[in-house]
C-alpha cells in the first residue's frame, strides 16, 4: 500500500508543491500535486525526480571522523563531544570571530534559524551566511534600498495576467519552469513578451523580442530604455509624482545618456531597445522577471536598482501582472535570508548594528547581548581562512568546492583551517575536506518549512524515517548547543516549536503558525496577525519603506574584461536536469543521464578560428585556473562570448570564475570573466 | 454537499470488511476539506475520506500499475477513462482483471481547474451547493470531446442525480458480489440519456480536431511544431499516461534515439509519444494536465486514436477482448487500407 504525503520540491525556489509517494517505509515516486496554487498538477523533470537520490549508496548514514586521507565511523555521541569540544577551544582561545558558520538555502528555515541562533548566542559571532550571499544578495540590498522589501513584489500566479513580460538574465523555461509556464499562458492571453539574454535561451523561441546584450551590460541597456521612455513621455508621471522619491535624480542622470553610446556598449541595435522600451511602458500591466543574469556581478546591486527605476518610472509595482520579480534559486533561499542566516541581518532583515532591534532580538532569546559588528559573507569567510582570522568553520548543507567562485582560493581556505565541520546528506567535495562529517537527514524525511520565491511560505511532511543514523539539521544544533552548556535555549523537540520562537522574531512570519500553514497554499509574507491572510502582492498602497526611491545608476564595466591574453567572455549558469553543485542530481539516475557531462558553448564562428569541432576537447583558462570540457558548438552563444554550466565538479567553471564583489552585496560576479580557449591535442 | 459519497462509501467499506477486496483505491480529502489526493486504503477508518466529485487529479489505471500488487484484490473508483485505461492496461499484461473490482461512477466531465466542491451533470453543474447551468468551458478539454459518460465496464455504476440521489446498477456477476454486503438497495435506473453527451463530444471533437484538420498540410505541421517548441521534456505526460507502461522507455537518453540535454528535445521524441499510445488513447487528458507547457497532447492523441479507430473499427478500452489494431493487423488488412507495398 502506499500514501501520496503532500510536501514540496526541494530543488528551485518556484516552491511547486509534490506529493511523495511512500510504501513500505520508503518513499518510491514523486506525483505532481493539483491542488497546489504555484504547480496546479505539473511539474518539470527535476519535480517528477525529486525522490531519486533519497537512497543512494552515497548516503551518510553514520558520522564520520577524519584518519589522514580518510574516514572512520563514529558514535553521534563521540561526534558531538568532539565537535563541541573544539567549537568552545577554538572560541576561547581565538574569540568568537574566528569561528565561521555556513547555512544552506536548501534546509529549511527552522535549520537556518536555529544555525544563525546558535553562532550569534552559543558563538556570539555574526559570521554567518549562506548562499543567498552568491544569488540573491543584490536583489536584497537593491530591492530593499528602493523599496523597502527585498523580495519578489508580485505571486506566480499573477504573472499570467501581464499585458508584457520582460525576462531579463533568466533562463526561465529550465530554471523555474513552473514559473515558466505562467510566462506560456500570459502569452496565450495576449501578452508581448521580451526577453533580454546574452543567450538564445528556450524562451526565445517564443519571445516577441530577444534582445541579446553583452554579458555585464545591463545597466546600459535598462538606463537605454529609461532614457527612451522619457523622450518619448512614457513614463507614468502621476505614480512618479504620488509614489516615488528621487525621481529627478534620475532624469538628470538620464539627461545626457545616448542611445548610439549604449547600442556600442551592449551590441544591441537601438532600433531594438526603443522598440523594447516601447512595448513595456506601454502595456497596461508590465512584469519584470529576472534571476542571475542580474544579480550575479560587480554591478550586480546598481542592476537591480535599475529594474527598480524602470519599473518605477511607468507606474509598475502594486498591481497584478506587473512588479519586479526576482526568482529566487533554491528552495529555501528566500527563507533563510528571512530567517537571518545572513551576516549583516538577524531573522526579519533586522541589522545587526541596529542597537534597538538587536536588543529586542536578544531580549527574546534570553541573552544580554548579541554581536553587533556584521559578520564575514560566504566569499570573505574564505579570505579570512586563508589570512587565519578564522580558523574554524561549521557548514551546513553547502558545497562551497563546487558551487563558489574561484575554487582554487576555496580548496586552499578550508584547507587552512584548525577544524571543519561539514554537516551533509552525501560526502560532498567540501565534506571531503572536513575533519568531522555529520550525516543530516533528507527533506524527504523530515518536518519543517520552505519560502519559496514569492514569498510563499510552505510545511513539508516527512515522509520516510530518516535513513540510518542520520538526523534532522536542526536536532543535531540542539545537541551540540546542550553540549556546549546552552541546552536551555536550545530546548525544541519538534520544528513547530522553533517556528512558534521564529515568528516572535521574524516581524513578516508573526501572524504564521504550523496550523495556519496546514493549507496548501501556505501563507505569504508579510502575514503580520493570526487574523491576517498573507500578502500576494506587496507594495499595493504605498512602498514598505513609505515612498518608492530611484537610484539613478551609471553604467559601469565589469570587474574583468576581455583583453588580448584571455579575448572571451565567460558566462556561467545552470542547465534544466542538473542542480548546483550535483551533490543530489548526479545521483539521480534519470536527472543524471540527460547530461551526465560538463561542456562550453561557443558560437560556430570562434569555433572554426580556433580550429574547435563540436564536442571536441577544448581547454579553457583565466587568470584563476585551467580546465578541460568538451566544446559544444552552437549559436546559442554569441561570438565573442562562451558559456559553461557550473555543475560539474571534474570540470569546474568555478576554477575560472572571478571572486570580485559588488561593493554593497558582496555578491561575486559569476557572470563575467576573460578567459582563453585552445583545442586539446 | 457530498453527493452520492455515502453510498459509495457503504459498498466499499462492505468489501473491506468481509475480505472481499485487500484494498481500496479512489480519490479522497486531503490535507483540507478542497485538497483531493489519491488514496490506497487498506483500513476502513479512511473510507469516509472519499469523495465523488467531478474532479480527477490524476489517472487511477496509472496509479494501480504503477504502485499496486498485481496479486491483491482491489476496488477501485472508477470513471470511464479510467476504467478503459484500466482495460487496455490489462490487455498489456499489466493489471489482472479477476484481481480487480470496479466501482464505476458515471462521468460527464471534470474540472480541470478547481473552482469549490463541483459537480458536473448532463447539463448543468453544481458548485459549492449552487445549481448552475453547465459552463463547457470549465470542463477539462478531453472531457468536452468524450462520448462515454457511463463506464459500462465497470462491475457496478454508480449515476450521481442532481437533487443527491444516487442510482446504482449491476453490470456483472462480480458486481452482485460486491453489492451483497452493502445496504444499498440497486435500482432499476432508467438508461442514462447519453445522446446529449454524444452530442457535445461531437461538436468538440469537430471543433478541437476539426480546426486542424482544416489546416494545410504545412501549416499544421507548423502548428504542431510550434507547440513542440516549448517542451521542456520533463516526461510528464508520459509518466501521467495510463497506456504507457513500459520499465524501459525508448525516450530516455541512454537508449540512444533521443539526445539527452536538448531543449526542446527533437521533434522525434513527440512523434514516438504518438505512435505509441495513439492506438489506445482512452482521451483521459492527463498527459494534458500533467504538461508545465500548456502543450495540447490529449488533443493530438486522441485526433490518432480516432483515426486510427476507424481505419481498423477500433475503440479502446471498451472490450477486454478486442486487441490493439498494432498487434493484430496483418498485411492483408493493410491492403483493405489502400497501403501499397508495391
Amino acid at each position: 500500500m502506499v500514501r501520496f504525503v503532500p510536501t514540496i520540491c526541494p530543488y528551485c525556489g518556484a516552491g511547486c508543491g509534490i506529493l511523495l509517494v511512500a510504501g513500505n517505509g520508503a518513499v518510491v515516486d514523486t506525483r505532481p500535486w493539483s491542488e497546489h496554487p504555484v504547480s496546479e498538477g505539473k511539474l518539470c523533470i527535476k519535480g517528477y525526480n525529486a525522490h531519486e537520490f533519497i537512497y543512494h549508496p552515497d548516503r551518510l548514514k553514520t558520522p564520520l571522523i577524519r584518519e589522514g586521507d580518510s574516514f572512520n565511523e563514529i558514535g553521534w555521541e563521540q561526534a558531538i563531544k568532539l565537535v563541541a569540544g573544539k567549537l568552545s577551544e577554538t572560541r576561547d582561545r581565538n574569540g568568537p570571530d574566528s569561528l565561521a558558520f555556513m547555512s544552506s538555502s536548501k534546509c529549511t528555515n527552522e535549520d537556518s534559524y536555529l544555525l544563525q541562533k546558535f553562532a550569534r548566542v552559543v558563538i556570539g559571532t555574526n559570521n554567518i551566511d549562506q548562499c543567498a550571499r552568491l544569488c540573491h544578495m543584490s536583489t536584497v540590498v537593491g530591492l530593499g534600498a528602493a523599496f523597502g522589501s527585498g523580495a519578489m513584489t508580485n505571486s506566480i500566479a499573477d504573472i499570467e495576467e501581464a499585458g508584457c513580460v520582460f525576462i531579463i538574465g533568466s533562463d526561465t523555461m529550465s530554471q523555474h519552469p513552473l514559473v515558466a509556464r505562467r510566462i506560456v499562458k500570459a502569452r496565450e492571453n495576449g501578452a508581448r513578451i521580451i526577453l533580454a539574454d546574452p543567450r538564445r535561451i528556450q524562451v526565445s523561441r517564443f519571445a516577441d523580442m530577444h534582445l541579446r546584450h553583452k554579458p555585464g551590460t545591463d545597466v546600459a541597456l535598462l538606463n537605454g530604455m529609461m532614457k527612451y521612455i522619457l523622450e518619448r513621455g512614457l513614463e507614468d508621471r502621476d505614480f512618479i509624482s504620488r509614489r516615488t522619491e528621487g525621481f529627478e535624480a534620475l532624469e538628470q542622470a538620464l539627461a545626457d545618456l545616448s542611445l548610439d553610446e549604449v547600442e556600442k556598449i551592449t551590441g544591441v541595435p537601438k532600433g531594438e531597445i526603443e522598440a523594447a522600451a516601447q512595448l513595456y511602458a506601454e502595456a497596461e500591466a508590465s512584469c519584470i522577471i529576472y534571476a542571475m543574469g542580474i544579480t550575479q556581478h560587480t554591478t550586480g546591486t546598481d542592476n537591480v536598482l535599475s529594474l527598480a527605476n524602470l519599473a518605477m518610472l511607468t507606474g509598475n509595482i502594486g498591481r497584478p501582472g506587473c512588479g519586479v520579480n526576482p526568482l529566487r534559486g533554491h528552495n529555501n533561499v528566500q527563507g533563510a535570508c528571512d530567517v537571518g542566516a545572513l551576516a549583516e541581518f538577524l531573522p526579519g532583515y533586522q541589522a545587526v548594528a541596529d542597537e534597538q532591534k538587536r536588543k529586542a532580538v536578544a531580549q527574546a532569546w534570553g541573552v544580554a547581548e548579541l554581536p553587533a559588528s556584521p559578520g564575514f559573507t560566504a566569499v570573505e569567510m574564505m579570505n579570512a581562512a586563508v589570512e587565519g582570522r578564522v580558523k574554524a568553520m561549521y557548514i551546513m548543507g553547502e558545497n562551497p568546492m563546487v558551487s563558489d567562485p574561484d575554487i582554487g582560493h576555496v580548496e586552499q581556505a578550508l584547507n587552512a583551517l584548525d577544524f571543519l565541520v561539514v554537516q551533509d546528506i552525501f560526502l560532498t567535495e567540501t565534506a571531503r575536506l572536513a575533519d568531522i562529517v555529520l550525516p543530516a537527514s533528507s527533506w524527504a524525511e523530515r518536518d519543517g518549512t520552505f519560502t519559496g520565491t514569492d514569498r510563499r511560505v510552505q510545511r513539508l511532511r516527512q515522509a520516510a524515517e530518516p535513513l540510518g543514523q542520520s538526523r534532522p539539521d536542526w536536532a543535531i544544533i540542539c545537541e551540540l548547543a546542550g553540549e556546549m552548556k546552552a541546552g536551555d535555549s536550545f530546548a525544541f523537540s519538534s520544528t513547530a516549536q522553533i517556528f512558534d520562537e521564529m515568528k516572535k522574531v521574524t516581524p513578516q512570519y508573526a501572524g504564521m503558525s504550523f496550523a495556519r500553514l496546514e493549507q496548501p497554499a501556505g501563507l505569504q509574507w508579510p502575514c503580520p496577525r493570526e487574523d491576517h491572510p498573507g500578502t500576494s502582492i506587496l507594495h499595493v498602497e504605498q512602498f514598505t519603506r513609505g515612498k518608492g526611491k530611484f537610484h539613478p545608476v551609471v553604467y559601469r564595466a565589469a570587474a574583468e574584461n576581455p583583453d588580448k591574453e584571455f579575448p572571451f567572455i565567460l558566462t556561467t549558469g545552470r542547465i534544466m536536469s542538473q542542480w548546483h553543485s550535483r551533490s543530489m542530481t548526479g545521483r539521480s539516475p534519470t536527472l543524471n543521464a540527460e547530461s551526465p557531462e560538463g561542456y562550453v558553448e561557443i558560437n560556430p564562428d570562434d569555433a572554426r578560428k580556433l580550429g574547435v569541432a563540436d564536442r571536441a576537447m577544448v581547454e579553457v583558462r583565466s587568470r584563476r585556473g585551467t580546465v578541460q570540457t568538451r566544446a559544444r558548438v552552437t549559436d546559442r552563444v554569441a561570438a565573442g562570448v562562451v558559456f559553461m554550466p557550473f555543475h560539474f565538479a571534474e570540470a569546474a567553471a568555478n576554477r575560472l570564475t572571478n571572486a570580485a564583489l559588488d561593493p554593497v552585496a558582496k555578491i561575486p560576479e559569476f557572470k563575467v570573466c576573460a578567459v582563453a580557449l585552445k583545442t586539446v591535442k | 454537499m457530498a453527493k452520492c459519497a455515502e453510498v459509495v462509501q457503504d459498498i466499499l467499506r462492505g468489501m473491506l470488511r468481509e475480505r472481499l477486496v485487500d484494498e481500496v483505491v479512489a480519490f479522497g480529502r486531503g490535507l483540507t476539506g478542497s485538497d483531493i489526493l489519491p488514496l490506497f486504503i487498506t483500513d476502513e477508518q479512511d473510507i469516509d475520506r472519499i469523495v465523488t466529485t467531478s474532479y480527477c487529479p490524476s489517472s487511477l489505471a496509472k496509479l494501480v500499475a504503477r504502485y499496486g500488487d498485481r496479486n491483491k484484490k482491489m476496488a477501485i473508483v472508477v470513471r470511464s477513462c479510467d476504467a478503459r485505461g484500466l482495460v487496455e492496461i490489462a490487455k498489456r499484461r499489466q493489471v489482472k482483471p479477476e484481481n480487480l473490482y470496479l466501482v464505476g461512477i458515471e462521468c460527464y466531465g471534470v474540472v480541470r481547474e478547481k473552482r469549490g466542491e463541483v459537480y458536473i451533470f448532463a447539463d448543468k453543474m453544481e458548485v459549492d451547493g449552487e445549481m448552475m447551468p453547465l459552463d463547457e468551458a470549465a470542463l477539462s478539454p478531453n472531457c468536452r470531446r468524450c462520448e462515454y459518460p457511463v463506464p459500462t465496464m465497470a462491475d457496478i455504476s454508480c449515476r450521481i442525480e442532481p437533487e443527491g440521489d444516487c442510482l446504482v446498477t449491476v453490470n456483472t456477476e462480480k458486481g452482485k458480489a460486491m453489492l451483497a454486503t452493502a445496504s444499498v438497495p440497486v435500482q432499476d435506473a432508467p438508461p442514462s440519456d447519453v445522446a446529449a453527451i454524444k452530442e457535445r463530444a461531437a461538436r468538440w471533437q469537430e471543433k478541437d480536431f476539426g480546426d486542424i484538420k482544416r489546416m494545410e498540410p504545412g501549416e499544421r505541421l507548423d502548428y504542431w511544431l510550434s507547440q513542440f517548441d516549448r517542451c521542456i521534456k520533463c516526461y510528464g505526460c508520459r509518466d501521467a499516461c495510463p497506456i504507457c507502461v513500459c520499465k524501459e522507455c525508448c525516450l530516455e537518453p541512454d537508449r540512444g534515439l533521443i539526445k539527452g540535454g536538448e531543449y526542446p528535445p527533437e521533434t522525434l521524441f513527440h512523434a514516438v509519444r504518438l505512435t505509441h499510445v495513439g492506438e489506445s488513447c482512452v482521451n483521459c487528458g492527463q498527459c494534458e494536465a500533467a504538461c508545465p507547457m500548456e502543450i495540447p497532447v490529449s488533443k493530438l492523441y486522441h485526433m490518432l486514436s480516432k483515426e486510427v479507430g476507424s481505419i481498423f473499427n477500433y475503440e479502446p478500452g471498451l472490450d477486454i477482448d478486442s486487441l490493439p489494431p498494432v498487434s493484430m493487423v496483418d498485411e492483408e488488412d493493410l491492403l483493405k487500407t489502400g497501403v501499397d507495398f508495391g
